[in-house]
């Protein structure tokens, strides 16, 4: 087991520049989600910890031992791959052992060291299978169970689970998260389902366009986050999100010419072009909000409902009581909580605090 | 008016029903007269040539019906036991080198990050020059006097060597030659595969410990497996054939050193004119090559199991 150091890591394709100034601090037992759409380089990253692409600058090390021309072998790392990339010419046993017999440890304790593995993956009953007869939770299993058996420092999770279906995914996101309590063993962990990054870090990297967004965890980047692209990607349903111009002390007159309330002490002069963000269940509905509209679309999930709002702001979402009957064409106002905006800036997209918050930080 | 329905009609429709019921198997019946025409005729004939003295009298072919001959003049051919073994030696080396050659240039041309499509192309070329064209090209650099590997032999001090009139050199001058036609086949079909060789199984190799040498031994090579099986029956099967390289070249000489089966066959049959015989050689190299996919047949389908 090992802490990871990313320091200020750069990567570039020829003089295509991916990645800039990365820098990344994961500690020992920590499992770390790097989330983000596709194509922003979290999988680029992974791969550059694990030493299958070189890195143009900067350094990595892992347990505090610079590795940066140290081959993957070398590394002492685990991977899990999207297509769990098995051995076809193994079959379950071979696949699981491969990495011993690589090492030549001695044909008997190979043989215990997958047995066991199967056992905490319950793949016992498939040793003498090959991986095409297998169904794609099984291979996932045993792509785990390859990289448990060595024993890593760490383990590295290049989107292990976007090959299941719904409900198998959300098994093995638990039994995953359970594994690592059990083995404690560092983890970084690379999905674009915000869900699964929500559900599963302890820590989680918001990544976008080659460069780390937030870092923190789960709740905290959910509450507080750090740009807009990070209150737009985390939650679903998305983050509302109206632009508009601060107008006296405490009001934003939006695009759509509406008037909302800003929070007291938000501190942003008049004039200032602001994208203010709001949760849907930090709106309320009711007769005569700031926000006027019509009802669109009620989505019945059972435990909670959306409800739709077409205004002169574009379409926004409420969270709103099931016992509340809307139909659509209905009018309705918006009404978000002050305390609960986030605002941004609207040229960097960066969080503005107000300053008695930034204090109480 | 429409005709009530009586007996004759119900039989007419059943007579329909059953050409219905049949078409598939009727609609073949031209691809199966071609076949039979052009494949299962000439083999047949063959097969009675094998057994027979043919012999071209007065103008027309006079056959008679000698098996004993035939078998008879087998055992007598002096010359077929250094032919068989040159063949055997031929294939075996021949191949053998080909296969690696083409192995290696697969994987080292599939390990670039550029150039694949030139180097491909490249590689493409000694395939499609026509045989006859390779054997003249080659009997001028295999030349004794101003040939282009002597004048290498030259340039590091070593005399003059007679590639193809020497009775140790010939059939290697040949196996030579032929390499140079067929590593590009061999390469081609072995390239293709390593294109397809899934990426990540490979980096999970990396990932999980291997060294170079045990990524090709323990991965690489077990996963292009069946497509080296293939290259290797097909590339077996057409150098047990070989003989427009021969011919040209050595024309199987000096005496028997460099005659393959193939060119043996040839002049058994046009120069001796032994028809029959020529033949009956004929069912046993097929039988050989027949055997040779028997085994090639075997040995994919074990691959393909596991």
């Amino acid at each position: 087991m090992a802490s990871v150091s990313i320091r200020d890591v750069d990567k570039a394709y020829g003089p295509t520049v991916v990645m800039k100034g990365i820098d990344l601090e994961v500690a020992d037992g920590e499992f770390v989600v790097l989330v983000g759409a596709s194509g922003c380089g979290k999988s680029t990253l992974l791969r550059m910890i694990a030493g299958l692409e070189p890195i143009t600058g900067g350094e990595i090390a892992i347990g505090g031992e610079r590795v940066n021309e140290l081959e993957p072998r070398e590394r002492d790392i685990a991977m899990v791959f999207q297509s769990y990339a098995l051995y076809p010419h193994l079959n379950v046993r071979g696949n699981l052992g491969f990495s011993l017999a690589l090492r030549h440890v001695p044909r008997a304790e190979i043989d215990a060291q997958c047995r066991q593995t199967a056992e905490v993956l319950d793949l016992g009953q498939l040793l003498e299978r090959f991986p095409r007869q297998l169904s794609g939770g099984q291979r996932q299993r045993v792509a785990m169970g390859r990289a448990i058996v060595r024993q890593p420092r760490v383990f590295l999770f290049d989107e292990p689970l976007s090959n299941l279906d719904a409900k198998l995914r959300i098994a093995m996101r638990t039994e995953i998260r359970a594994l690592h309590q059990r083995l404690g063993a560092t983890s970084i962990y690379v999905t674009h389902d915000q869900v699964e990054a929500m559900t599963m870090a302890d820590r989680m990297v918001v990544m976008n366009d080659g460069r780390i967004e937030q870092v923190g965890a789960p709740l905290d980047v959910y509450d507080r986050p750090a740009t807009l692209y990070v209150a737009r990607f985390i939650g679903a349903p998305s983050i509302n999100v109206l632009e508009g111009v601060v107008e006296g002390r405490a009001a934003l007159r939006t695009r759509g010419g509406q008037s909302l309330p800003l929070p007291a002490g938000a501190g942003v002069e008049s004039g200032r072009e602001l994208s203010i963000g709001v949760r849907p269940e930090h709106v309320v509905l009711c007769a005569d909000g700031a926000l006027a509209g019509t009802v669109s679309v009620v989505e019945h999930l059972g435990h909670e409902t959306y409800v739709y709002v077409d205004t002169a702001d574009g379409r926004l979402c409420a969270l709103a009581d099931r016992a509340l009957h809307l139909a659509p064409g209905a009018a309705v106002a918006l009404a978000p909580a002050p305390e609960a905006l986030h605002l941004f800036d609207c040229a960097s997209g960066r969080r503005i605090d107000a300053p008695h918050k930034k204090v109480a930080a | 008016m429409t005709p009530p329905p009586g007996p004759a009609r119900r039989r007419r429709r059943g007579l329909v029903e059953a050409l219905n019921a049949t078409f598939k198997h009727w609609s073949l019946l031209p691809a199966v007269l071609l076949f039979a025409l052009l494949t299962a005729y000439p083999v047949v004939n063959l097969l009675r040539m094998a057994v027979s003295t043919i012999e071209f009298r007065e103008g027309g072919e006079s056959w008679s019906f000698t098996p004993l001959h035939n078998w008879s003049l087998l055992l007598a051919d002096t010359a077929l036991a250094p032919v068989v073994r040159n063949t055997l030696v031929f294939v075996a080396v021949a191949v053998a080198i080909e296969m690696v050659a083409g192995l290696a240039l697969a994987l080292l041309i599939g390990g670039l990050t550029r150039g694949k499509a030139v180097m491909r192309t490249l590689m493409i070329i000694p395939i499609l020059v026509p045989p006859v064209a390779i054997g003249s090209m080659f009997k001028l650099m295999f030349n004794h006097d101003f040939g282009f590997f002597n004048q290498i032999l030259g340039w590091v001090g070593i005399a003059p060597v007679s590639w193809l009139g020497s009775t140790k050199l010939a059939l290697l001058s040949v196996i030579i030659v032929d390499v140079w036609h067929w590593v590009p086949f061999i390469f081609l079909i072995l390239f293709a595969a390593v294109e397809g060789l899934p990426k990540e199984v490979l980096e999970a190799a990396r990932v999980d410990g291997a060294t170079r040498g045990q990524l090709l031994r323990r991965v690489t090579l077990p996963l292009l497996m069946p497509a080296l099986t293939v290259a290797l029956v097909f590339r077996a099967i057409l150098a047990f054939k070989t003989f427009d390289e021969v011919y040209l070249l050595t024309g199987g000489g000096p005496g028997t050193s460099s005659e393959l089966l193939s060119l043996h066959l040839y002049k058994v049959f046009f120069e001796q004119n032994q028809l029959g015989y020529g033949a009956l050689l004929s069912v046993f190299t097929i039988i050989g090559v027949l055997s040779l996919m028997v085994l090639a047949r075997w040995l994919t389908r074990r691959w393909a199991l596991r």
